[in-house]
């Protein structure tokens, strides 16, 4: 697998006028996205708005009715190989292979991800997110908050530029939301990870995120830096009112 | 009244026919039962018809050849009802197959749904669930069984030449009578492997199996027959028993579970293809087979515990 | 190993290896396979029996001169119970495999962690199909060197080169019949939305074509009408008998036609021909086998192209995932 010459784009993710449907049914409207490199991106909206869908188009596991997608400069039709190489992805309600140990699950999409040292990057990446310990456990003796530590190893073991999240705190307990707050944090300062999320806990997006974008019924109805949304509404208490707001407006 | 308007068990056994009949499955799978029996009367009446007219261009072939004494017709002497003998293969297979997915179902569905603990949790309780189970699979099968027989006679009467006389009539009641009680000890099988295994697909998957086993293996271990001699009962009802010690222990032992082969011997007896088949005893171990069956779901149901339970 | 094909082979012949449902069927077939030959065994054994029984009474009523044939002994045809096991559970076994090949992560979003892999469609599907393969060719050798070493060892009879290429022929063909049924079902898995009903389709539509069709050919020869044959009954020559079945062509034709759509029946002809099982094949040289099988053989790989098209042809990334709106 030669890797081509890495495309210089100020944009991780770049959206113009995706439309998808299915059987006919809208469910993505015109949408346009554009997240710079660096950024970590809160995609909120109520369930069935859309977000899995749009996740799926972006990690190229779903071919848009219309509309262009790059990711990383790559776009994700033409060039659906290279956006693979350089994209970490971790689906809602992670599942594995249970009856392989955690390193045999790890190793297994390392070497389908292409790494050459599979053992080394397996090792590095455990000890990054502190959990070198159960590597020769069967993935069923896991709790839900070891499965998703486990689910992000695989998504950041190739070192990819984009991290796309699909609701990573569904089912945690508050001690894993905040371990997971941490990581997500330290793979963006450390390691320089653009990080897409998908999320309906308005809660975590205002301590985490750095911009956000509102989807509704398939509609992109807001998107900003977190800074300029905080300052724009100044009168509500909680970004919950935010959502509340716009989302209301958005109906009527 | 146990069955009147408002009685717990009628509520679960007219659900269980009405989730039944709604589940594409099931439709799909009798619409392949229904439409096999029609075949086999075909099936069965065209052989017929072709061995009789080959019979006839024998004998002209015969003649012309000089030979004046020709062997009497060897169907001569075959009842009408010999053309079903395809319909024991097909209750065999098929007919397993959909009495397994039947129990299958039946509880399989209340637990996936997660509706079980809200059955158990209601005050008409455990026994009438059990009851309302029990007889809505059996209901179920009967009127599988009550169609086939509706299309296999209702078939006879359109075709002339497959005129049954009422005694033979009486025999292919008989017959479908046998096949239900062979078939309901699948549709327990389905039903007990619904409540044991946590996997869905694997609880559908053994009780295929032993039936595998049932049908092709029991009868090779306990006869030295091909694995697939019970497909063919035209050759199957003159086999020779294999001899030897080895046959005649394994027989011994294998007997309780090897009723496919009573089945077919009854059914063979039925149909009138081969008389010398009957056996009280067979039809004792089938029936005494279904109740094991039955019995095992009751307890099974009885000691099954929803709070345990890892699919829901 | 960083080829995507073989790093995903690799994983499916092991989770093979390791999944119990797996060893208990293949070692199932491999019971069943050493049941067959031991009752073939026992068979033949009363046969010789009763050969010599009849001898000492010709010889006791003094009538040395009559001659009845001494029963030879054939190794490949103590294998037909083999093959007819084959048939059915190996069939069994291979449609189970399929669907666990698929099952394991249809539904599941293990589909979408490697689908978002740098790893074409092709190449997971060759990968799957790979890894089955090498997987049943492992069974299939295992058998045959059993199937050699129980013979020659307790039945003292030594294959001639021929005879074991013949063995091993069969079992290549086993491999194109059983790999059919592996993509078969695993194309009803992707095909299907839920699980346990691909499952159940692939039993019933097994059950047509292996039981149900080829048992119809079966019971519609009019030559099985009676025990022992119809024609036997009737005294008649092999050339009247033809002469007799030349005028029901369309019966024939339409009894033929069922055998015709079976995947089985081809392979059963195929390798009955081969191991000499069939009659009239029994000692003819393998050449002469072949040229009189090669239909049998041309559909057989036709099938078993077609089960492989039908993967490729179902495994999209929709199904894969199962996703709905």
């Amino acid at each position: 697998m030669e890797s081509k010459q890495p495309k210089v784009n100020p944009f991780a993710i770049e959206v113009r006028g995706v439309t998808h449907a299915y059987n006919g049914h809208k469910v993505l409207h015109d949408l346009n996205l554009s997240i710079p490199k660096g950024e970590i991106f809160g995609f909120l909206g109520h369930n069935g708005a859309g977000k899995t869908t749009t996740i799926s188009i972006l990690t190229t596991l779903l071919r848009q009715t219309a509309g262009t997608v790059r990711i990383a400069g790559y776009d994700t039709l033409e060039e659906s190989m290279d956006v693979r190489k350089r994209i970490g992805y971790l689906p809602e309600n992670v599942t594995f292979y249970n009856d392989l140990t955690a390193y045999e699950n790890l190793a297994y999409f390392a070497r389908l991800s292409g790494i050459k040292h599979v053992d080394a990057k397996i090792d590095e990446t455990l000890t990054f997110l502190d959990f070198e310990g159960v590597k020769h456990k069967k993935l069923k003796t896991f709790s839900k908050g070891m499965r998703q530590r486990i689910g992000i190893a695989q998504a950041i073991l190739h070192d990819p530029s984009v991290l796309f999240l699909d609701e990573p705190t569904s089912g945690l307990d508050p001690m894993g939301i905040k371990n997971l707050r941490d990581i997500i944090l330290r793979l963006n300062r450390e390691r320089g990870m653009t990080i897409f999320m998908n999320t309906h806990l308005l809660s975590e997006v205002g301590k985490t995120c750095t911009s956000i974008g509102v989807l509704s019924m398939g509609k992109l109805i807001y998107m900003d830096t977190m800074e300029r949304t905080l300052n724009r509404f100044p009168d509500e208490a909680s970004l919950e009112g935010i959502y509340v707001r716009m989302e209301t407006a958005e109906m009527s | 009244m146990i069955l009147s308007e408002t009685s717990p068990l009628r509520t679960i056994i007219g659900h269980e026919l009405r989730a039944l009949v709604r589940e594409g499955t099931f439709s799909a799978l009798l619409g392949i039962f229904l439409a096999v029996t029609l075949f086999s009367v075909f099936i069965g009446w065209s052989t017929r018809s072709t061995t009789l007219a080959i019979y006839a261009t024998t004998v002209a072939t015969l003649n012309g050849a000089g030979v004046s004494h020709v062997a009497p017709n060897p169907l001569l002497g075959v009842s009408t009802l010999a053309i079903f003998n395809n319909l024991i293969i097909y209750m065999l297979l098929v007919g397993a197959l959909l009495a397994i997915v039947i129990g299958h179902r039946s509880f399989v569905r209340d637990r996936r749904s997660g509706v079980i603990q809200l059955l158990l949790s209601r005050p008409a309780g455990r026994p009438f669930y059990i009851a309302g189970k029990l007889c809505g699979t059996g209901i179920a099968l009967l009127s599988v069984l009550l169609g086939m027989f509706a299309v296999s006679s209702a078939s006879t009467l359109f075709i002339p030449s497959l005129h049954l006389s009422g005694g033979e009539f009486l025999s292919l009641s008989a017959f479908y009578g046998v096949s239900f009680i062979y078939l309901s000890f699948f549709t327990a099988l389905g039903l007990l492997f619904g409540v044991y295994m946590p996997n869905e697909s694997m609880s559908l998957l053994l009780p295929i199996i032993a039936w595998i086993a049932i049908v092709f293996i029991l009868p090779e271990l306990s006869t030295g027959q091909n694995p697939v001699a019970l497909l063919n009962p035209v050759t199957l009802a003159h086999a020779p028993q294999a001899l030897g010690t080895f046959f005649s222990s394994a027989r011994a032992i294998l007997s309780p579970f090897s009723f496919g082969q009573d089945y077919v011997a009854l059914a063979l007896h039925f149909l009138r293809i081969n008389s010398e088949t009957f056996n009280i005893g067979a039809l004792f171990k089938l029936a005494a087979a279904g109740l094991a069956a039955d019995a095992a779901c009751v307890f099974a149901l009885w000691k099954y515990s929803a709070a345990a339970d890892q699919i829901l | 190993m960083t080829n995507p094909t073989l790093v995903i082979a690799k994983k499916e012949y092991r989770d093979s290896l390791r999944s119990a449902l797996f060893i208990a069927l293949a070692s199932f077939m491999v019971l069943l396979a050493a049941v067959s030959i031991l009752v073939a065994s026992f068979n033949f054994q009363t046969e010789v029996t009763q050969y010599h029984a009849a001898l000492s009474q010709l010889t006791a009523a003094e009538r040395a001169g009559a001659v009845i044939p001494a029963p030879s002994y054939y190794p490949l045809l103590m294998l037909r119970g083999t093959i007819e096991y084959l048939e059915i559970i190996g069939a069994v076994l291979a449609i189970v495999l399929g669907y666990l090949a698929v099952a394991k992560e249809k539904g599941t979003n293990a589909s979408r962690l490697l689908l978002s892999r740098p790893v074409s469609r092709s190449a997971l599907v060759s990968g799957k199909i790979l890894g089955a393969s090498l997987l049943m060719l492992t069974l299939l050798v295992f058998l045959e060197g059993g199937i050699v070493l129980a013979i020659t060892g307790i039945g003292q009879v030594a294959f001639s080169p021929a005879e074991l290429l013949k063995l091993t022929l069969s079992f290549a063909y086993t491999y194109f019949y059983l790999l059919f049924f592996f993509c078969f079902s695993a194309a009803l898995t992707l095909f299907f939305k839920d699980l346990p009903r691909a499952l159940l389709f692939s039993f019933a539509i097994w059950l047509v074509f292996v039981l149900i069709i080829p048992q119809i050919g079966d019971t519609m020869d009019p030559d099985n009408q009676v025990p022992g044959g119809f024609f036997a009954s009737m005294h008649v020559t092999q050339s009247q008998q033809s002469a007799v079945i030349a005028q029901f062509k369309g019966y024939e034709n339409f009894r033929n036609a069922l055998e015709v759509s079976s995947i089985e029946k081809h392979y059963e002809r195929l390798v009955f021909a081969t191991l000499g099982i069939k009659g009239m094949y029994n000692d003819k040289p393998l050449g002469y086998i072949m040229i009189d099988k090669w239909q049998d053989l041309a559909l057989l790989l036709i099938f078993y192209a077609a089960g492989i098209g039908a993967v490729f042809l179902f495994a999209t990334n929709k199904r894969i995932m199962n996703s709905s709106p």
